[in-house]
């Protein structure tokens, strides 16, 4: 009987304590299917928290939700077939219980375009077309995509994997690619650029100070620019590899351990120029800075 | 060399700006592509009609009412605004002024890259003469720069209007990254001047323009 009357009362206390702690940790849980076209249009916004996309070969959208309290209610979804939409309401202030973690299953072939404040974001297996814009959150994108656009202020950028036509942009947010496309362009203002791969058949790769670092192999048909104005430039490319490199710098230094060739003065006196091209020609390789040094080097 | 990639290389081909790899990869593309020929044509005549402006050139009076008036307009709107609806709402109020300064960063760019590469062409053709090279490059700089400033300035009184309602914290990266290329310009802008037939200084102070205007647009997205 004793022994009763005291699981009773553990009991009691534990279903108290439940209760009483049930509102600190509030978190719903929610899960919502919408059926959609393979190729669907798709906007998703949730601005704190994380949101991760992935794509799959089900023609349905398919949410899981975990909801902090201040976001509670406040998950919303409209459309169906060609366009569906899903974004969380929640309070702007920065109340830490408006975060969100969100899931999205979407058709793989679909369009997507994921937006956040400071939530993280993440999308793997989507191989149409993604653009994703965040004010700091981080982004990872992996895949093969047919068009792909990331945007955010200072939040860092990585992406794994090839997209047809690839834009990347930053105010001082890093920039990390592994991979390559056909039409690739890469900007920051302040952030660091990373680029490796063996498929990049164009790029554009622009920054103010930030430094720019490649390592890679460029198609021989292909056409590149990197260009900063301060930051250093340090290309790494396989030897041999066909190119007419063409590099000017009107005062940074340029080190040149691919070849033999010295910098010459530039074109009107002033700065450093240096041009290194194969007997074959090949790919067409354009190098500006103003006063960042330039380095280039065999991998 | 695919159609895709001819978009960014039309206009620094059209003004022989390109490598010659590049340019032949591009005359040959042209060779084989009416698309893109059509394209070129169209872009040629643009620029002739553009050499037949004035020497400094002014945005289109017409237009520039029009983008300054949306923009007030859009400051006006988005006062009464609840903060916590602000962003949301402040993003649909200035949809018009975002495409307005869309068209304007795109032309303007255009004119820049082309003023500033005729500008060198001009004072390379009289280096005998530099000091009036000198002269006909600044008058010309002077043009372009009171147009991007126009610009830039209705920009971040915008992004000013709005100031409040963003992060602190973003504020800061977006005023710390102007004050980067800001100095990137001024740098820029005094080696021109000193070195005025070097295009690839017209080119750089050209894409410093273009980052800032390209990251006052991006930050009044937010």
């Amino acid at each position: 009987m004793r022994l009763l009357v005291q699981t009773r009362r553990l009991l009691s206390l534990a279903v108290l304590a439940c209760g009483v702690a049930a509102p600190l940790s509030a978190q719903r849980k929610v899960q919502r299917r919408i059926a959609v076209d393979g190729d669907a249009s798709i906007r998703l916004w949730n601005n704190f928290g994380s949101i991760r996309v992935v794509g799959w070969d089900r023609d349905s959208l398919v949410v899981t939700a975990t909801l902090g309290r201040a976001a509670e209610g406040g998950l919303r979804f409209g459309g169906q077939g060609q366009f569906a939409k899903m974004y969380v309401d929640a309070p702007t202030d920065g109340r830490a219980d408006a975060a969100a973690q969100i899931e999205v299953h979407v058709p793989r072939r679909s369009r997507v375009w994921v937006k956040s404040m400071t939530a993280d974001i993440e999308v793997v297996g989507v191989v149409g077309a993604v653009d994703a814009n965040s004010v700091s959150g981080r982004m990872r994108i992996s895949g093969a995509l047919r068009e792909l656009n990331a945007e955010t202020m200072d939040g860092e950028v990585e992406i794994d994997g090839t997209a047809t036509v690839l834009r990347a942009k930053t105010a001082s947010g890093g920039i990390r690619l592994r991979g390559g496309g056909d039409d690739v362009g890469l900007t920051t203002v302040s952030g660091a650029l990373f680029i490796s791969g063996e498929k990049f058949q164009g790029a554009r790769v622009e920054s103010v100070t930030g430094d720019i670092h490649f390592d890679g192999r460029l198609d021989r048909n292909g056409s590149f620019t990197f260009e900063s104005h301060s930051g250093a430039i340090d290309l790494a490319f396989p030897p041999e590899m066909p190119a007419l490199i063409e590099i000017r710098s009107f005062a940074g230094e340029i080190h040149n351990q691919y070849t033999k060739a010295s910098p010459t003065p530039g074109p009107t006196g002033r700065g450093r120029q240096l041009t290194v091209a194969s007997e074959l020609g090949g790919a067409s390789v354009s190098v500006r800075s103003f006063k960042g040094v330039v380095t280039l080097r065999r991998r | 060399m695919k159609c895709r990639m001819m978009d960014s290389r039309l206009d620094a081909f059209l003004d022989g700006a390109l490598p010659p790899l590049e340019r032949r990869s591009v005359e040959a593309h042209l060779a084989q592509c009416a698309r893109c020929r059509a394209e070129a044509e169209g872009l040629k005549r643009i620029i002739a009609r553009a050499r037949a402006l004035p020497p400094s050139v002014q945005p289109p009076r017409d237009l520039w009412p029009a983008v300054e008036a949306e923009m007030n307009r859009a400051v006006v709107e988005s006062l009464p605004l609840r903060r916590d609806a602000g962003r949301f709402a402040w993003r649909l109020a200035s949809r018009p002024v975002l495409a307005a300064a869309a068209l304007l960063l795109v032309a303007l760019s255009s004119l820049v890259t082309w003023n500033i590469t005729r500008a060198g062409r001009t004072a390379a053709a009289v280096a005998s003469a530099p000091l009036v090279a000198g002269a006909a490059t600044l008058v010309e700089l002077h043009g372009i720069e009171r147009d991007y400033q126009l610009a830039a300035a209705d920009l971040a009184a915008t992004l000013d209007a709005r100031r409040a309602s963003l992060d602190p914290a973003t504020v800061a990266v977006v005023e710390a990254d102007l004050r980067l290329i800001d100095q990137a310009i001024r740098e820029a802008r005094a080696a021109l001047i000193a070195d005025p037939a070097n295009e690839d200084l017209g080119h750089m102070l050209s894409t410093a323009y273009r980052h800032k205007l390209a990251l006052l647009q991006q930050a009044t997205r937010l």
